[in-house]
C-alpha cells in the first residue's frame, strides 16, 4: 500500500484533475520507470484512486495524476469520471422578504447554487413590472454566497395576462434584459402558464428574443409544464421542449400537482408520474444537461368526510402536525411518496395552513419527506440531468439539508453516508404528540439563553440538534421542547393568506414555527436581571464559503486557518485549490463534514479553536438566577407589563403612562424598540426583546 | 280599461327588467389578442383583424370569465371576403385540455351575425373563443359586439 502526502485539485479544460503528492523516499516499492513498472503501477493506481475517493467522495474528478517532485508517476483516469454527479441545485423564493430569504437561503447549509425570487411580474399591457420584493441587498448577499439570483417571471396563471406578454413579447425582452443587466441580476426564468398551444409559437419566440438581447455570461432558463401523458394541447401544449432547449440554459420540469386542489386524493409527485416527465422531456430531443427536475417542498391534505379537499401545506407544517397532534405515516412503495394520516381531537388546539384553520377530524396528507426527495433526486443520477429545482424554499423540512448534497453527489453506485443524516423520527411510523417544537434562533439568542427559555439544559438542546459545537447561527431552527403552560382557549398558529394561483404558484403558504408562549409572568417578584452577556457569546452570522469565493471573509478565514496551524499559503482573499485542502484538513481535524465548503459549522468550528475564551462557554452560572421571561402582547395586563413599560421609557421608545395595559401604544413602542434592535419588530415582547430590554436598559 | 292597462304595464315593465338581467350576464368588450394577426380598434367597438399569412389558424382569441351556466353562446357580428373558423376551446382549472367545437362560417362585406354554441364539461373550466383563418393566406376581416353568453 503506497502513502501519499497531499492532493491538490486542477481543473483543465472544464475537467477536475486530480494531483496526488508522493514522497520520493516512500517509493522504495517502485523500480524508478522502468517497464517493470506495470504491475506496481496497477497498485499505485488502486491505492491512488482509493485515496482520491477517500479525500472527494462527492466530486467528478476525470483524471488522477500521481507525482513527486515534479516527476509524473502515473496518469490515469478516475473511476469517478464516469459516476454522475450534480452541481447544480435551485430553488424558488416566493413566500417572504429579503430577511426571510436569506435566511432560508442559510439553512441550505450551501446545497444551492440558484435562487429565483418573484421579481418580475407584468402589468396588463404585458409590459415588464418589477415586483414591490426586488432588492438589490438580496442582490448582493447572495452574491457574496456564491449564489446567482435568476427571477422568475410569472404571469401567476392569469391567461390573459400571459398572453398579453406574449404578444408584447419584443418589448417584453428589452426591459427584462435591461433590468438585468442594470441591477447585475445572473438572469431570468420565464414561468408564463397556463395559455395554450395556440401560444406556442409566441413562447418560444419570447425566449428566443430574451436569449438574443441577454448578454452570453446571463442566463434564460424555461419553467415548463411537466407532461408525462404527452399532451399537446391546452397549457401543456404551449411548451415547445426542443425548441425552447434551444435558447435555454435549461428546462425546470414542474414535476408536482400531480394531485390539486379539489382532485381526489394521491401524491403531489408520484416516482412514476416524475419519471414519465422526465423521459417525455428526453423523447423530445431535450438534452439530459438541459434538464432540471423540479420537486415539491410541500404536500396536500384531504379531511375525511368532505366533499373537497387537496388544499396545499408545507413539509415543514407536516412534520409540526405530527410533532403536534401525533399520527402514522405510511410510505407508499410503488409511488415512493408518504401519507400521514392525522386526527385532530375535538377540543385540541387548532392550527392554521395557509389561513385555512384545521378543525377536529382526521387529515390525509401526501407529502415529501427524505426517502421520496432521496427517491426522485435518484431520477437526476439515473437520466444524467443537470440538477434539482424545488418550489419552494422555505416549506421543506430542514433537516433534508444534510443530506441533500449526498443524494446529488453519487449515483447511488458508490454510497456515501453524511454527517449526521438524520430522518425526522416523525416522517416515518406512528407518532405521539411530541414534546417538541421548533425555535428559530434569533439576534442574541445563545445555546444558554435558549435552553433556559425551553427549560432545557445546554448539553439536552445539543443532543437534540446534534450540534457538536456551541454555536448557533440566526435563522437556524432549533428544536426544542413546548413548554407545559396552563391551559388556555384555544390559540391557532396563525398563517399567512393561501397564495390563489395554481401551478408552480400553487404551494401553500410556509410559516415560521411560532414558539410556545413562555409561562406566564411572576408579577409579584421582580425579576432578577439577565446574565451578563458574557457568559454566552450572540449568535454570529457566517457566510458559506467555497472554490470561487473572495473577500474579506476569505482573509479571515485563511488568517484563522492559519492561526490553527492548517493553512500555510498566503493570505490573498481567494478561496483557490489550497484554502480548500486546507478547509478540509480542518473538517477532518475536527470531525466535520469535510467537504471542502467552509459553511456555518465550519467557520464557528475555527472561530472556536482559534479563540477559545471567546466561546459560548455554556455552563450554568453557579450564583446567577435565571430569568424567564414572559411573552407579553396586545390585551396583555399586569406588573410584568409595567416593568416593560417602565424600561420602554428609559430608552426613550414609550411615552405614555406605565399602567400595565399591553395598548397600541405600547405595541408601538415594542416595534420602535425591536427596530431599533434589530429584533424581529412583531409588537410581541417575547424572550428575545424582554431580554434585549434589560440588557439596555441601564 | 285603465285596470287593464296598468296590468299590461306591470306585465311589461317585468319584461323589460328581466331582459335587462339577462343581458348583464353578458360578457362585453371582451379583450381580443391577435394570433399570428394584428387587431386595430377601427371605430369605436369594431375590430379589423389583419392576419400574416403564415399558416391556416390565424385571428384572435379571447378568454371570457365568470361563467355562470354550462350553457354558453358565443356570438359577434363579423364581416369580410373569406370563410373564417369560430372555435370553443375548453380547459380545465389546471390547464388540461378537455374538448373544443369548431364552425366554419362565410363572411360577407355585410355585417352579419354569427354564433357557435357550446356545452361546458364543469363550471371551472375556462374557455378560449376564436375566429382564425380556414387557409394559409392574408387575410382581414372585422368584428363587433363579440360576446360570451350564459344561457339558462
Amino acid at each position: 500500500m503506497y502513502e501519499f502526502s497531499q492532493i491538490e485539485l486542477k481543473e483543465q479544460d472544464g475537467q477536475l484533475i486530480a494531483i496526488v503528492h508522493m514522497d520520493i523516499d516512500k517509493m522504495s516499492l517502485i523500480t524508478e520507470f522502468s517497464t517493470e513498472f506495470g504491475k506496481e503501477n496497477d497498485t499505485l493506481q488502486h491505492s491512488a484512486k482509493g485515496f482520491v475517493k477517500k479525500q472527494f467522495p462527492g466530486l467528478k474528478i476525470a483524471r488522477v495524476l500521481v507525482v513527486s517532485g515534479a516527476m509524473i508517476l502515473a496518469n490515469f483516469p478516475s473511476l469517478r469520471a464516469s459516476a454522475h454527479e450534480v452541481t447544480f441545485n435551485m430553488s424558488y423564493l416566493y413566500f417572504g422578504n429579503t430577511n426571510s430569504y436569506i435566511s432560508q437561503v442559510d439553512k441550505t447549509q450551501g446545497n444551492l447554487n440558484q435562487v429565483s425570487p418573484s421579481y418580475f411580474d407584468l402589468n396588463a399591457d404585458g409590459s415588464l413590472k418589477i415586483s414591490s420584493q426586488f432588492d438589490p441587498a438580496f442582490v448582493t448577499q447572495m452574491h457574496a454566497r456564491g449564489i446567482k439570483v435568476v427571477p422568475f417571471l410569472s404571469n401567476h396563471w392569469d391567461r390573459t395576462l400571459g398572453r398579453q406578454a406574449l404578444s408584447n413579447r419584443e418589448k417584453l425582452s428589452s426591459q427584462i434584459a435591461d433590468f438585468i443587466v442594470k441591477n447585475n441580476l445572473d438572469g431570468v426564468q420565464v414561468d408564463i402558464e397556463n395559455v395554450t398551444d395556440i401560444d406556442r409559437e409566441a413562447y418560444t419566440d419570447l425566449v428566443r428574443l430574451l436569449r438574443e438581447k441577454l448578454p452570453a455570461n446571463k442566463e434564460i432558463s424555461v419553467a415548463v409544464a411537466a407532461n408525462p401523458n404527452g399532451w399537446t394541447k391546452g397549457w401543456h401544449g404551449s411548451y415547445d421542449y426542443k425548441e425552447l432547449a434551444k435558447y435555454a440554459s435549461y428546462l425546470m420540469i414542474m414535476a408536482y400537482d400531480e394531485s390539486y386542489t379539489g382532485g381526489p386524493q394521491g401524491p403531489v409527485a408520484s416516482y412514476g408520474w416524475v419519471e414519465r416527465s422526465i423521459q417525455y422531456s428526453l423523447n423530445q430531443g431535450v438534452a439530459p444537461d438541459k434538464i432540471v427536475l423540479g420537486v415539491p417542498f410541500y404536500g396536500r391534505y384531504w379531511k375525511e368526510g368532505e366533499a373537497t379537499g387537496g388544499a396545499g401545506i408545507s413539509n415543514n407544517r407536516v412534520d409540526e402536525m405530527l410533532a403536534k397532534y401525533g399520527g402514522t405515516v405510511t410510505y407508499d412503495e410503488k409511488t415512493q411518496s408518504p401519507k400521514a394520516t392525522i386526527t385532530i381531537k375535538p377540543g385540541a388546539p387548532t392550527m392554521t395552513i395557509a389561513g385555512n384553520t384545521l378543525t377536529a377530524g382526521t387529515y390525509h396528507i401526501w407529502y415529501e419527506n427524505h426517502d421520496s426527495i432521496k427517491a426522485k433526486l435518484q431520477l437526476i443520477h439515473k437520466y444524467n440531468l443537470k440538477g434539482s429545482g424545488s418550489w419552494s424554499l422555505g416549506q421543506e423540512s430542514s433537516s433534508i439539508w444534510q443530506s441533500y448534497r449526498t443524494w446529488l453527489a453519487h449515483d447511488g453506485q458508490v454510497e456515501v453516508s453524511t454527517v449526521n443524516e438524520t430522518q425526522p423520527k416523525e416522517q416515518t411510523g406512528s407518532t405521539a404528540p411530541s414534546s417538541a417544537v421548533t425555535h428559530i434562533v434569533q439576534s442574541g439568542d445563545t445555546l444558554w439563553k435558549v435552553a433556559t427559555t425551553y427549560k432545557m439544559t445546554v448539553d439536552e438542546l445539543k443532543a437534540w440538534n446534534q450540534l457538536t459545537t456551541d454555536s448557533i447561527f440566526i435563522g437556524q431552527a432549533l428544536k426544542v421542547k413546548v413548554l407545559q403552560t396552563e391551559p388556555t382557549n384555544q390559540q391557532p398558529i396563525t398563517s399567512q393568506p393561501a397564495a390563489n394561483t395554481p401551478g408552480a404558484v400553487s404551494a401553500p403558504v410556509p410559516t415560521t414555527p411560532v414558539p410556545p408562549p413562555a409561562p406566564a409572568p411572576k408579577p409579584a417578584v421582580a425579576p432578577p436581571r439577565a446574565p451578563a452577556p458574557i457568559v454566552a457569546a450572540p449568535a454570529k452570522k457566517y457566510p458559506t464559503l467555497r472554490v470561487g469565493s473572495s473577500g474579506s471573509a476569505v482573509t479571515d478565514m485563511q488568517n484563522k486557518l492559519k492561526k490553527a496551524g492548517i493553512y500555510k499559503g498566503s493570505v490573498h482573499g481567494k478561496y483557490d485549490t489550497s484554502t480548500r485542502n486546507a478547509v478540509i484538513a480542518f473538517q477532518k481535524k475536527y470531525k466535520l463534514k469535510a467537504d471542502g465548503v467552509a459553511g456555518p459549522a465550519t467557520l464557528s468550528k475555527l472561530d472556536a479553536v482559534i479563540a477559545p475564551t471567546k466561546v459560548a462557554t455554556v455552563s450554568k452560572p453557579a450564583t446567577t438566577s435565571v430569568k424567564k421571561y414572559p411573552t407579553l402582547r396586545s390585551g396583555s395586563k399586569g406588573a410584568a407589563v409595567v416593568d416593560m413599560q417602565n424600561k420602554l421609557k428609559k430608552n426613550g421608545v414609550y411615552r405614555g403612562n406605565s399602567l400595565g395595559v399591553y395598548d397600541a401604544a405600547t405595541r408601538n413602542a415594542v416595534i420602535a424598540f425591536q427596530k431599533k434592535y434589530k429584533l424581529k419588530a412583531d409588537g410581541i415582547a417575547g424572550p428575545a426583546t424582554l431580554s434585549k430590554l434589560d440588557m439596555v436598559t441601564k | 280599461m285603465k285596470k287593464t292597462m296598468h296590468v299590461f304595464l306591470v306585465i311589461l315593465l317585468a319584461f323589460v327588467v328581466k331582459s335587462q338581467s339577462i343581458s348583464a350576464k353578458e360578457m362585453t368588450s371582451l379583450p381580443l389578442l391577435g394570433v399570428g394577426a394584428t387587431v386595430q380598434e377601427a371605430q369605436k367597438g369594431e375590430f379589423l383583424i389583419k392576419t400574416e399569412g403564415l399558416k391556416a389558424g390565424e385571428g384572435f382569441v379571447s378568454t371570457p370569465k365568470d361563467l355562470e351556466t354550462k350553457n354558453i353562446l358565443f356570438q359577434m357580428e363579423a364581416k369580410g371576403s373569406d370563410v373564417v373558423i369560430l372555435k370553443i376551446e375548453e380547459t380545465d382549472a389546471r390547464g388540461k385540455f378537455l374538448k373544443e367545437k369548431e364552425l366554419e362560417v362565410p363572411l360577407t362585406s355585410n355585417w352579419s351575425l354569427k354564433q357557435l354554441d357550446f356545452i361546458l364539461e364543469s363550471d371551472s373550466s375556462q374557455i378560449d373563443v376564436f375566429v382564425l383563418t380556414s387557409e394559409k393566406k392574408k387575410t382581414e376581416f372585422s368584428v363587433r359586439n363579440v360576446t360570451v353568453t350564459g344561457q339558462e
